[in-house]
């Protein structure tokens, strides 16, 4: 048994994301996103900025067996998505077992929830 | 503003993806503006369950991520709303605005739909996909996309396409509406990496020649 913090795999499977050809951003999860819009009530609106880590959620299996890790990731037009999806599919599941202490299964799950025409906001 | 496909948001109560259990769906009258999440389930319904005081003995909402992470971001608002009602009434409305915003772009995002990754999980949203059919559809000339909405068909990443398309008439329409089944066949494929195996499409409308022909009537459209 060993202890890894969720968030450092946040961290890591959101570089390793955003390192990927085509990837332009991580689309933040719906929490962060009625986080932010909570915390912009008491801050100005602008100061708020979503960490790419929002766009990933970390968990352990049901049964404490490894990990699971879901990305959500913006695309730029252009490139085939699966492909696009494979390869960092393949990028986070390396990243987040590097940087487990122990071997442990890691199962990654990647969502494409957009794809960016070039004229778009990023 | 919708940037992506203004065409997602379903204009009536939307459908469930599963199938309907009864209940889930009978015991809660929407209200206006209520959201389904991508996996069916209506907001409100969500939100109602995380408020109750007895965890709901319901199999779907423990297991299903987008439920928790809906009843998630209820905690935080919860918080802020609390602290706001205390000090700034009138912010109440502004912070309203944006958790609607914030849950309508999720739910604008659609369903899930697998790529053509037998081996991987891989995923995309149904409003990510229409867009880039619509796209493709839009290009064949005389036709434009009016909806689009994809489905998972059977078993497997199969995924069918329903379209509806206006068309313009000066070309028989079966030969049109087969330029438009392989162009959005051909970017499922190149463009995504979607398994399209089905392409349903209606022509609901005549689309009319730009510029219209002289003497065709007062231009309604356009400025200056």
């Amino acid at each position: 048994m060993t202890t890894v913090d969720p968030t450092a795999l946040l961290g890591v499977a959101a570089e390793a994301a955003l390192g990927v050809p085509g990837v332009t951003g991580l689309q933040p999860r719906l929490a962060h996103r009625l986080a932010a819009a909570a915390a912009s009530t008491r801050t100005h609106p602008a100061s708020h900025r979503t960490p790419p880590e929002a766009g990933v959620r970390a968990e352990r299996a049901p049964d404490g067996s490894g990990w699971h890790i879901e990305v959500r990731c913006v695309l730029a037009e252009g490139r085939r998505a699966v492909d696009v999806a494979r390869t960092v599919h393949g990028r986070v599941r390396t990243a987040v077992i590097s940087r487990l202490a122990a071997p442990e299964p890691v199962t990654v799950t990647v969502t494409v929830t957009r794809i960016a025409a070039r004229y778009d906001e990023p | 503003m919708a940037l992506d496909d203004p065409h997602t948001r379903p204009p009536e109560p939307p459908e469930a993806d599963g199938p309907r259990t009864g209940s889930a769906a009978a015991d809660v009258l929407p209200f206006p503006g209520d959201q389904a999440l991508p996996c069916g389930r209506l907001l409100s319904r969500v939100w109602e369950q995380a408020q109750d005081e007895a965890p709901a003995a319901d199999p779907h909402t423990v297991s299903c991520p987008h439920c928790r992470e809906a009843a998630e971001g209820l905690a935080t608002v919860n918080a802020a709303t609390r602290a706001l009602r205390a000090v700034d009434p009138p912010g109440l409305h502004a912070l309203a605005d944006r958790v609607m915003n914030a849950v309508r772009t999720e739910v604008g995002l659609g369903r899930l739909l697998p790529l053509a990754d037998p081996d991987r999980d891989l995923r995309i949203t149904e409003s990510a996909a229409a867009k880039a059919l619509r796209q493709a559809a839009d290009g064949v000339p005389g036709a434009r996309a009016a909806t689009c909405r994809l489905t998972s068909a059977g078993e497997g990443t199969d995924i069918r396409v329903t379209m509806t398309l206006v068309a313009m008439l000066d070309r028989p329409l079966p030969e049109r509406v087969h330029q438009v089944r392989r162009a959005i066949l051909h970017s499922a494929g190149q463009d995504l990496g979607l398994a399209v195996t089905a392409v349903d499409i209606s022509v609901v409308d005549v689309l009319e020649p730009w510029p219209p022909h002289p003497g065709a009537g007062i231009r309604t459209g356009g400025g200056a």
